[in-house]
């Protein structure tokens, strides 16, 4: 059975090594990348089913790189959680908005990201 | 009249010249060494930087909504990405406020692609003077950005019209190709926060990006310039920056917030009618304004300076164009300086109006032509045989003792407290400039004032004719 | 001529003492990034084993043991991880410190050592409430510099222990602890735990203005009804920027009764405080008063007609009636202010 791809884009080390481990322990195949520029670069390269991205990082934030994302058409059905330290309601609001999945605001529970991913895509694919 | 009591004239009136000289200079390089201590006690007690997420931990719930003010002229082909790298600044509430200030290149078309603007409208009251405006853009891609097109007014004007249509309570002047850190404003808010009641205006450190790695619009690793014109600059702005505007700053009198990075209350450039339209310094005008204002309403009030390096400029490369910024610079200041002259030693303005102004009048206003005075009286002195070279030779030892002591000093300032050179490698280059600083620039750099000097006094003569204005390079 | 000497000397003193400082200060650099190699191993080393941790592959006593002495970089590793974590994880990885001692060693940091390596451990204190660690912290309220104390009030209020607002508001109000917006935002959390103590503390006509404008508005975010009665009082406060405070906290508690208040606040001789009345009538959505802050479009002062203008359009139908009403009719300001507001909103005059 295939496994699902997570792309993790965050620029935080701790953070992207935490969900490296936690997800491939719940049976995705991750990468992670640390800012939105080469998050979007990765998925040209190697097209993830979900990508798990934070709103603030250098070069290219969240929003700019959701929004690209979602504007390409080979790119725009990639399953989009937010994962960010902002907990403003229009933040959340607007990152719906431009077709993010699901967000989740830092301090996040990992088993409830993982249980959110299963149901956006699981881990084994069908 | 005998000729022999003429000589005795001459070596007296030498004399003297010299006495003046050498108190001047002792006076000036005691100063800078006592700014030293202020400086490096300063830092000493905010030790340390702290990592970027324990300030986003403790700031980020209280920290204001800052509007980035950001002008643009001809920058067709950089704006993009400046904007998208200042978009993704660390901070929890912004908003950036760009201004076309009439290019004759595709700026505004840049952006318009670039963001997918749609004309939009916005509510304002203007409080600062500036061009007529043609036309407001917003994006909804990006609810952050709002871009002014307005008719060609130069820097200041752009700024106040930023000004007019930001709506945080707290605005961020900066120049379109000003590098900043990802957690500038996070910093530079700081004191903001800590002293609400009080804080009026923040400077932050500019420090010369010529060397460092640049990606996507920000310094990716620091490194030393390779270029010697810049090296020079590098000890330079850390002087300037760490050790005198710090030191400044703790004596309540801090009088230059560089326009590359400075972050204000709206309200207090609000009471002073924002940027002074006209002026070669307006940043320093701005601040000076803002003082004036505030002591003569005797409101309490804070200038602070944040030596954590938030902002990092390009700096010029050439003679040439190292000469027209600095004489530049210092019409600026003497522009200011008479523009204000009334604060001077005026008991109501306190310690701005004395040692402030002082320094400014001794430094910058007499400075130039003490200096000159010296360079013409000593050869002449030598020639007419009453010039005593032993002493010459010792005192210009001293002197040089003296800016070696404070160059190293500023440079032992930015090693022990904030670290930001990479390798022993680096900083020993650096050393060497701290020493070779000290033979021919300074030199050089009193001609460019002088050069500024006179372009100050030609301009009070006529007001030279309207040209098409850009902005110059960042003001440190 | 001893004048020459000693002008040389001085000379070359600066000049060596200046080289001897540039090389100590190389050697330092030498010295400084070795030690900063080894924290960062350690941090890095510390960080591995919480992930391991996670993964239930972490052996405490090996992985963690060596570090468990170390107070900063204990409590800044686990700050830092508490800042991206919580649920399951942030129990398991708390329950581990616990075993390896870590609380104590904190504990005793706080009267040592830096002043940020004192703040790290007291802010990290509050992952581990016991009564132990609220008697120390208790300490550094009692004897620390004003940030300090801040950060281990907040610390105790965190892990559970009792704040009393009157005690904050009393050492706020002598300086024991520094009067900034971090101080501010602590007060709120507490105004909200206890808006009854909030209540009588603004019934203390000792009670700064500042310190009143701070209370008033964290009481307005606090949503409880009782304090209407005390912010209304206040609408007539002396102070214009009392008024202002106490007017929009009224709007944020949308509380119909705020009504009459709010009309008066939309009269008052200062500009800031009817600018504030005009806001607070469009969050608290007092469609009643849609008429007043027609009047309001006319004022002399911008932010009261812009204010107006934005609290008609939050008002809704009825609101945007009035405004289209008045971009078409009224005068040349107030028709502006109308048709500005509904073109933000890209709404046709």
């Amino acid at each position: 059975m295939p496994q699902s791809q997570v792309l993790i884009a965050d620029d935080d080390p701790l953070l992207r090594e935490i969900l490296q481990h936690k997800l491939s322990a719940a049976g995705y195949a991750v990468r992670s990348v640390e800012d939105g520029r080469a998050a979007l670069e990765q998925v040209q390269v190697e097209r993830p089913d979900i990508l798990v991205l934070d709103a603030m990082m250098p070069v290219m934030d969240g929003f700019e790189a959701l929004r690209r994302l979602k504007d390409d058409p080979a790119s725009s059905d990639i399953v989009v959680v937010m994962l960010t330290a902002l907990k403003g309601d229009e933040d959340v609001v607007s990152a719906l908005r431009l077709g993010a999945a699901d967000y989740l605001a830092k301090p996040f529970n990992p088993d409830e990201l993982v249980a959110r991913l299963q149901r956006l895509a699981p881990a084994a694919q069908a | 009249m005998t000729l022999h009591d003429l000589a005795l004239a001459a070596a007296r009136f030498s004399a003297l010249i010299a006495g003046f000289v050498i108190l001047a200079g002792f006076a000036q390089n005691s100063f800078h060494i006592w700014q030293l201590l202020v400086a490096s006690r300063a830092l000493r007690r905010q030790r340390g930087l702290p990592e970027t997420s324990l300030v986003w931990r403790r700031y980020a719930e209280a920290a204001p909504p800052i509007a980035l003010l950001v002008p643009a002229y001809n920058e067709e082909l950089t704006i993009g990405e400046s904007l998208r790298s200042l978009l993704a600044l660390q901070y929890p509430s912004f908003e950036v406020v760009v201004v076309n200030d009439g290019s004759g290149d595709g700026t505004l078309q840049a952006l318009i692609d670039t963001f997918e603007l749609e004309p939009v409208q916005r509510s304002y009251e203007a409080i600062a003077p500036c061009a007529a405006i043609r036309g407001l853009y917003g994006s909804r891609r990006q609810p952050r950005l709002l871009v002014i097109d307005k008719e060609n007014g130069g820097k200041a004007d752009a700024l106040n019209a930023a000004i007019n249509l930001a709506r945080a309570p707290i605005v961020c002047s900066m120049d379109a190709d000003s590098l900043l850190e990802p957690d500038a404003l996070l910093r530079a808010v700081r004191p903001f926060v800590e002293d609400p009641e009080r804080v009026v205006a923040v400077g932050g450190t500019v420090r010369v990006a010529n060397g460092c790695d640049i990606r996507f619009g920000r310094v990716s690793r620091v490194g030393v310039p390779r270029n010697f014109l810049a090296l020079l600059q590098t000890i330079e702005y850390l002087r300037a920056f760490l050790m005198a505007r710090l030191a400044w700053s703790e004596m309540g009198s801090l009088m230059i917030i560089s326009g590359a990075f400075g972050l204000f209350r709206r309200e207090a450039v609000r009471a002073v009618g924002g940027y002074t339209l006209g002026t070669v310094g307006e940043d320093m005008e701005l601040v000076v304004k803002i003082h004036r204002h505030y002591r003569r309403e005797r409101m309490p009030y804070r200038v602070v300076f944040v030596p954590e390096p938030v902002c990092w400029t390009e700096a010029p490369e050439t003679l040439q164009i190292l000469g027209r910024q600095r004489a530049r610079w210092h019409r600026g200041a003497l522009e200011t300086f008479s523009k204000h002259f009334g604060m001077l030693f005026n008991p109501r303005y306190g310690r701005v109006g004395s040692v402030g102004f002082g320094y400014i009048l001794l430094v910058d206003v007499l400075g130039p032509f003490v200096e000159l005075a010296g360079y013409v009286l000593i050869p002449a002195f030598w020639l007419l045989g009453i010039l005593n070279t032993e002493f010459l030779w010792a005192f210009l030892a001293v002197s040089f003792g003296f800016g070696v002591v404070i160059s190293v000093g500023a440079l032992a300032l930015e090693e022990t407290e904030l670290r930001r050179f990479p390798d022993v490698k680096s900083l020993a280059v650096l050393m060497a400039a701290a020493v070779v600083e000290n033979f021919g620039y300074r030199q050089i750099n009193n001609v460019w004032r002088l050069w500024g000097a006179w372009q100050f006094l030609r301009k009070q003569e006529s007001w030279g004719v309207m040209t098409r204005r850009g902005f110059s390079r960042a003001a440190a | 001529m001893a004048l020459l000497t000693l002008i040389w000397l001085l000379a070359l003193g600066m000049t060596f003492a200046a080289l001897s400082w540039m090389s100590v200060l190389l050697a330092m650099r030498l010295w400084h990034d070795r030690r900063a190699a080894r924290r960062a191993a350690a941090r890095k080393s510390v960080e591995q084993a919480l992930i391991a941790l996670l993964l239930g592959k972490c052996d405490l006593q090996r992985d963690l043991g060596p570090f468990a002495g170390r107070a900063r970089l204990m409590s800044e590793c686990l700050l830092e991880f508490l800042s991206l974590v919580r649920g399951a994880d942030r129990t398991l990885v708390l329950a581990a410190f616990d075993s390896l001692g870590v609380p104590a060693t904190l504990r005793r940091r706080l009267t040592r050592g830096s002043a940020a390596g004192r703040r790290a451990c007291i802010e990290a204190l509050a992952a581990f409430p016991s009564p132990e660690t609220e008697a120390a912290l208790r300490q550094v309220v009692s004897s620390g510099a004003p940030q300090l104390r801040l950060a281990a009030l907040k610390s105790i209020a965190e892990a559970g222990g009792h704040v009393p607002l009157g005690r904050v508001l009393a050492d706020l109000k002598v300086g024991a602890l520094p009067l900034s917006g971090l101080s501010g935002d602590f007060l709120r959390d507490r105004v909200a735990a206890e808006p009854g103590e909030a209540i009588s503390a603004l019934e203390d006509d000792l009670l700064p203005s500042t310190l009143r404008v701070l209370v008033l508005d964290a009481l307005g975010s606090a949503g409880d009804y009782a304090a209407l009665d005390i912010l209304a009082a206040h609408v007539g406060a002396p102070d214009a920027e009392v008024r202002a405070a106490a007017v929009q906290a009224l709007g944020r508690l949308k509380h119909p009764a705020a009504r009459p208040h709010l009309a008066r606040a939309l009269q008052d001789p200062d500009s800031q405080v009817r600018a504030a009345a005009a806001e607070a009538v469009g969050d608290a959505g007092l469609d009643g008063l849609a008429d007043d802050l027609c009047a309001g479009l006319e004022d002399a002062v911008w932010r009261v007609r812009f204010q107006a203008a934005a609290a008609l359009r939050k008002l809704g139908a009825p609101g945007l009636q009035r405004l289209q009403h008045a971009a078409r009719e009224a005068s040349d300001v107030a028709s502006r202010a109308a048709s500005l507001a509904l073109a933000e909103q890209g709404l046709p005059s």
